[in-house]
C-alpha cells in the first residue's frame, strides 16, 4: 500500500486519495463519528464497485499512530471490532506529507453517544447485556487472549452494529492514535490521568476494562452529574471516594449492572474485575466486588503545597509539584516523623530511607530536590505515575513523551537525566506489573543507559527513543514529510527524495542509524561498522549496503534513484580494488546495476570479499616485482653513471683472451715453420 | 681483536714492501736460471721491455693489461729465440739480435700489436655492454610502467609521487572530460 507515488500520477480528481489499486478516500465527506482524536475519518470506497463502502482514517506522525500493532489488530476475528481492510501510507493532498492510513470495512452505525457525552440510546436491559456487555466481555477477551490492548475505548466510539440499532455494537479505532493519548480524563485511571496525553504509557487490559466500566456508565445513565466539574475536580474527587462513587453518585442503575460497574470501576488494578469475572457475571454468577480499601489516615497532619495532608496519597500528589518543601521537610526530618509517629507504618519509614540515602550519595539533596520529591511521590504513594522536573509520565508512557519531544524540537536532555537517574526502573519496580514484564521493562532501560553511554551514530538518545517507543516513525529530520516505519516505507521515502537531486550518498543520518538499528537490527548490524568510520569512503560503503540489505530484505522495486545517488560517490570505493582494469570492470559492472535501479547489486559487486582479498593479494606481489626492478635499476644506474669505466675490465679480459689465442697461433706457426725447416727470419 | 688487526697490518705491509719466501725463492732461480742462460735471458730481457714498461707503469684498471701484450710481445720475440737457439746460443748472437733494428722492431710491433688489441677490444666490449645496460634499464622501466599501468601508483610504494607526477599530467584531460 506504499505506491503513493504511483498512484499521484494517475491522476486522481482533488478530492480523491488513491489507496492501494482501487480504493479512493474522498477528502470531501468527513465521517466525524468515527474520529480518534487528531486523528480524521473520511468516506472511502472501491472504485470497482462504489457501493462498498469503507472508513479511512488519517493518522500524521504527530499522533504516534499504531502501525507496529496492526497484524495483531488484524488478528482479532470477533465481529464487533471495525475489521480493518488494509492500512498503509498515502501523500495527504492538504499538507503535501505523508500520512499513515487505517482502512476499516464501513456498516458501522451512529455512536451510541454522541461528542457531546448525550447518550441516545433506547435500549432495555436485556439489550444492553446481549447487544453491548456481551460482545465487549468477548472483544476485552479476546484481546487479553491476543495480547492486544485498545487505549480508546469509551462511549462515543462504540457504535451500534446497524442503523435499525438491532446488531451487537461495534468498537471503533484503536490504531489511528496512541494508547489512551486521545481519552478523556474521565476514562483514565486515576494514574494515568495524571500523565501527560503522551505519557500515559499503553497500560494493560485492566485499563480497557475501566474504561468499559466508565463507558458503561456513560450510556446507561440518565444524568450527567460531573458534567459541571473539571477534570482535575473528578481525578480528586476519584482519589478521595473512589470512580464508582464519583460516577455513579446519585445515578439510578439496575441493581445487576452496579454489581458490573463496582467490579470494573475498582480503582485499584489489582481488585478490578478480570475478563474472566465480567463472563462469570454474564453467565449469572453472582459476585461481591472487593470493597474499596479503607485509606489510613495519619494522627496529625502534615503540610505540603499549602494543604494539610492526613493521607499518604494526597501528600504525594502535593510532594511531586513542591520539591523545595519535600527538601524542607526531608531535611528536618518532619516527614520522617510524620511516616513513624503519625502514619506508624514501619515499611514506609524503611523506603523513605532508602531514598533519602539514594539521593544523599548523587550529593547535594538541594542540588537533587527534584529527583527527591519525584522518588519521594512514588513512595508515597506508588501508584502515581512519575513526576519529574514538572512533567508527569508513566514508565511506560517515556516513550511517545520522548517521540513528542523530539517532534517538538524540545531539549531533549530531559530525557536522558530521567534515564540515567534509574527513574522509569524505579517506577516499575513500585508498580504491580508481573515479573515476565519487570524484566523486560527493566531490560529496555538498561538498554537505554548503554545506548546513551555511546557517542557512535545508531546509538544516544535517538536510538533510546526508538526502543522506549516502538511506535514511533523515524522522525529523522530529513523525512519530515515522510511517515517512514520499516523498510519498504523507507526504501520508497528516500527513492522520492532522491528524485529532487539535492541528495549525497550519505542518507542515513542519525535518527534514521537509531530507528534503523531497532527495526531491522539485522541488516544495520551489518554496516554499523562503516557508517560510524570517520572515511568517508567506508560511511558511503555502509549507506549502500544498507540500502541494498533493505531492498532485499522488502524484496523490493528497483530503486533508480538512489542508486543514481550513490553512483555519484563510490569513486572513493571503486579504489578498494587495486587493479585498475578489474576496477573498470566493477565500475562498469556498477553503472549496469544502478541503471537498473538494484542496490543489492551495486552491494555485491562492491562487497565482494572474494575478488577484494584476490586483488590485495595480487597487488602486494606486484609491489614486490615493482621492488626488485627498481633495486636492479639502481644497480644498473649506479654502474652506467660512470660510462668510461663500465664494462672496461669485461673488455680487457677479452683483449686478453684475443692477444693470448693470437700469441699462441703465432707461435704455433713459427715453431712449426722452423720444424719444417722454413726460415723465418 | 687487537692481535688480529696487527696481523692484517703486517700482511700489508709485507705485500706492499718485501716479496714473500715464495717470490724470492722464484726470483733467486729466476736471477740463476738468466745467468745460466745468459743469450736467451737477454734477448728476452731487451725483447720484453714493453710488457715490462707495461708492468710498471699501468695504473690498476687503466692503461693496457700487461697479459694482453706480453702475450703479443712474447709472440714476437719466439721466432728470434728459435733463431738464436738454432743459432750459437751464445752471448754474441744475442747481442746481434737485439742490436738488429729491423729484429726489434719486430718484435715491439708485436708488442704495439698487443696495445693496440687492449685498446680496440676493451673499447668494443665495454661499449657492448654499456649498450645493454642501457637497454636493460629500458626494459625495467617499462615493467615498471606496465606495473603502474595495471595497479596503479600505488604499486611503487616509496616512489608513488614520481608516478603519481605522471597521473596528475593527465588529470587535466580527465576533468575536462567530466566537464
Amino acid at each position: 500500500m506504499d505506491d503513493q507515488d504511483e498512484n499521484d500520477a494517475k491522476g486522481v480528481g482533488q478530492n480523491l486519495v488513491p489507496f492501494g489499486q482501487f480504493i479512493k478516500i474522498d477528502t470531501s465527506r468527513r465521517m466525524q463519528g468515527f474520529d480518534n482524536g487528531n486523528s480524521l475519518a473520511y468516506d472511502a470506497y472501491d472504485d470497482r464497485n462504489k457501493t462498498k463502502k469503507f472508513i479511512a482514517i488519517i493518522s500524521g506522525v504527530e499522533v504516534l499512530p499504531r502501525w507496529s500493532a496492526t497484524a495483531m489488530y488484524d488478528n482479532l476475528n470477533d465481529t464487533s471490532f471495525l475489521r480493518l481492510v488494509g492500512s498503509g501510507v498515502i501523500r495527504w493532498p492538504a499538507d503535501g506529507r505523508q500520512k499513515y492510513v487505517f482502512m476499516y470495512q464501513s456498516g458501522a452505525g451512529e455512536p451510541l453517544v454522541d461528542a457531546k457525552g448525550n447518550a441516545n440510546m433506547h435500549w432495555r436491559h436485556p439489550e444492553v447485556t446481549a447487544l453491548l456487555i456481551t460482545p465487549m466481555a468477548r472483544m476485552l477477551k479476546e484481546m487479553k487472549e491476543k495480547n492486544f490492548i485498545h487505549g480508546s475505548i469509551r462511549a462515543q466510539n462504540i457504535f451500534y452494529g446497524s442503523a435499525d440499532k438491532t446488531k451487537p455494537i461495534v468498537l471503533g479505532d484503536p490504531l489511528a492514535v496512541f494508547p489512551h493519548s486521545t481519552q478523556k480524563s474521565v476514562y483514565l485511571t486515576i494514574d494515568r490521568a495524571l500523565a501527560e496525553p503522551y505519557g500515559r504509557g499503553v497500560g494493560s487490559i485492566a485499563d480497557d476494562i475501566y474504561a468499559f466500566g466508565v463507558s458503561l456508565v456513560e450510556i446507561l445513565r440518565k444524568h450527567n452529574h460531573l458534567a459541571q466539574m473539571s477534570d482535575e475536580e473528578i481525578l480528586i474527587r476519584k482519589m478521595e471516594s473512589g470512580t464508582y462513587s464519583t460516577l455513579i453518585g446519585s445515578e439510578r442503575f439496575q441493581a445487576t449492572f452496579l454489581e458490573l460497574l463496582r467490579g470494573v470501576l475498582h480503582d485499584d488494578a489489582a481488585s478490578r474485575w478480570t475478563v474472566d469475572d465480567i463472563h462469570a457475571w454474564l453467565d449469572g454468577a453472582r459476585m461481591n466486588p472487593p470493597a474499596m480499601k479503607a485509606r489510613k489516615k495519619a494522627n496529625r497532619p502534615i503540610t505540603v503545597g499549602g494543604h494539610k495532608h492526613l493521607h499518604r496519597d494526597t501528600l504525594a500528589l502535593d510532594m511531586r509539584n513542591n520539591p523545595d518543601e519535600v527538601v524542607k521537610i526531608v531535611e528536618n526530618g518532619e516527614l520522617g516523623q510524620w511516616i513513624q509517629k503519625s502514619m506508624n507504618n514501619k515499611n514506609l519509614y524503611d523506603e523513605y530511607q532508602r531514598v533519602v540515602e539514594r539521593v544523599n550519595s548523587l550529593g547535594s539533596i538541594h542540588e537533587n530536590k527534584d529527583y527527591l520529591a519525584c522518588q519521594m511521590a512514588l513512595v508515597m504513594f506508588p501508584q502515581l505515575p512519575i513526576t519529574f522536573k514538572g512533567r508527569t509520565f508513566t514508565y511506560d508512557g517515556l516513550g511517545a513523551m520522548f517521540a513528542q519531544a523530539v517532534m517538538g524540537n524540545e531539549n531533549l536532555d530531559y530525557f536522558r537525566q530521567v534515564l540515567v537517574l534509574n527513574i522509569p526502573d524505579f517506577a516499575v519496580a513500585t508498580s504491580r506489573v508481573g515479573q515476565n514484564d519487570l524484566m523486560l521493562q527493566v531490560k529496555v532501560f538498561e538498554s537505554c543507559r548503554s545506548a546513551l553511554r555511546s557517542q557512535k551514530a545508531g546509538m544516544g538518545l535517538e536510538k533510546c527513543l526508538y526502543l522506549l517507543c516502538k511506535s514511533a516513525p523515524c522522525l529523522s529530520a530529513k523525512l519530515k514529510n515522510f511517515f517512514v516505519y520499516g523498510d519498504a516505507s523507507a526504501l520508497l521515502s528516500y527513492e522520492t527524495m532522491c528524485k529532487s537531486g539535492k541528495e549525497h550518498a550519505l542518507l542515513l543520518d542519525r535518527h534514521a542509524m537509531a530507528f534503523f538499528s531497532v527495526h531491522i537490527p539485522g541488516a544495520m548490524d551489518k554496516c554499523v561498522h562503516d557508517l560510524n568510520s570517520s572515511d568517508k569512503n567506508r560511511q558511503v560503503a555502509g549507506n549502500l549496503r544498507f540500502f541494498a540489505l533493505m531492498q532485499k530484505h522488502a524484496k523490493g522495486k528497483p530503486m533508480p534513484e538512489i542508486a543514481n545517488v550513490m553512483l555519484g560517490s563510490l569513486k572513493g570505493l571503486y579504489k578498494r580494488f587495486n587493479n585498475l582494469e578489474m576496477r573498470k570492470r566493477i565500475e562498469e559492472g556498477v553503472t549496469d546495476a544502478a541503471k537498473k535501479g538494484d542496490l543489492a547489486g551495486m552491494s555485491a559487486i562492491l562487497d565482494d570479499e572474494m575478488s577484494i582479498r584476490r586483488d590485495n593479494k595480487a597487488f602486494e606481489i606486484a609491489k614486490k616485482q615493482f621492488q626488485i626492478l627498481q633495486s636492479e635499476y639502481d644497480q644498473y644506474n649506479r654502474k652506467l653513471s660512470d660510462k668510461k669505466s663500465y664494462g672496461v675490465v669485461n673488455g680487457k679480459d677479452a683483449a686478453a683472451i684475443v692477444a693470448w689465442t693470437i700469441s699462441t697461433a703465432i707461435t704455433f706457426m713459427t715453431v712449426m715453420a722452423f720444424l719444417s725447416g722454413y726460415k723465418v727470419f | 681483536m687487537a692481535k688480529k688487526g696487527k696481523k692484517t697490518a703486517k700482511t700489508k705491509k709485507a705485500k706492499a714492501g718485501k716479496l714473500s719466501a715464495k717470490g724470492r725463492l722464484l726470483l733467486i732461480v729466476g736471477i740463476l736460471l738468466g745467468v745460466v742462460f745468459l743469450p736467451t735471458s737477454t734477448l728476452l730481457f731487451i725483447g720484453l721491455l714493453p710488457t715490462i714498461a707495461s708492468f710498471l707503469f699501468s695504473i690498476r684498471g687503466k692503461g693496457p693489461r700487461t697479459s694482453t701484450v706480453f702475450a703479443m710481445n712474447v709472440a714476437g720475440c719466439v721466432p728470434f729465440v728459435i733463431k738464436l737457439w738454432s743459432g750459437g746460443n751464445d752471448f754474441d748472437a744475442a747481442v746481434e739480435i737485439v742490436t738488429n733494428p729491423r729484429y726489434m722492431s719486430v718484435i715491439y710491433t708485436a708488442a704495439a700489436f698487443g696495445y693496440m688489441i687492449d685498446w680496440v677490444v676493451t673499447g668494443i666490449v665495454s661499449s657492448y655492454l654499456y649498450q645493454r645496460g642501457v637497454s636493460r634499464m629500458k626494459a625495467i622501466k617499462n615493467s615498471q610502467q606496465n606495473l603502474v599501468k595495471n595497479w596503479g601508483a600505488n604499486v611503487a610504494g616509496g616512489l608513488q609521487s614520481q608516478y603519481e607526477d605522471s597521473d596528475d599530467k593527465k588529470k587535466p584531460q580527465k576533468d575536462k572530460a567530466d566537464q
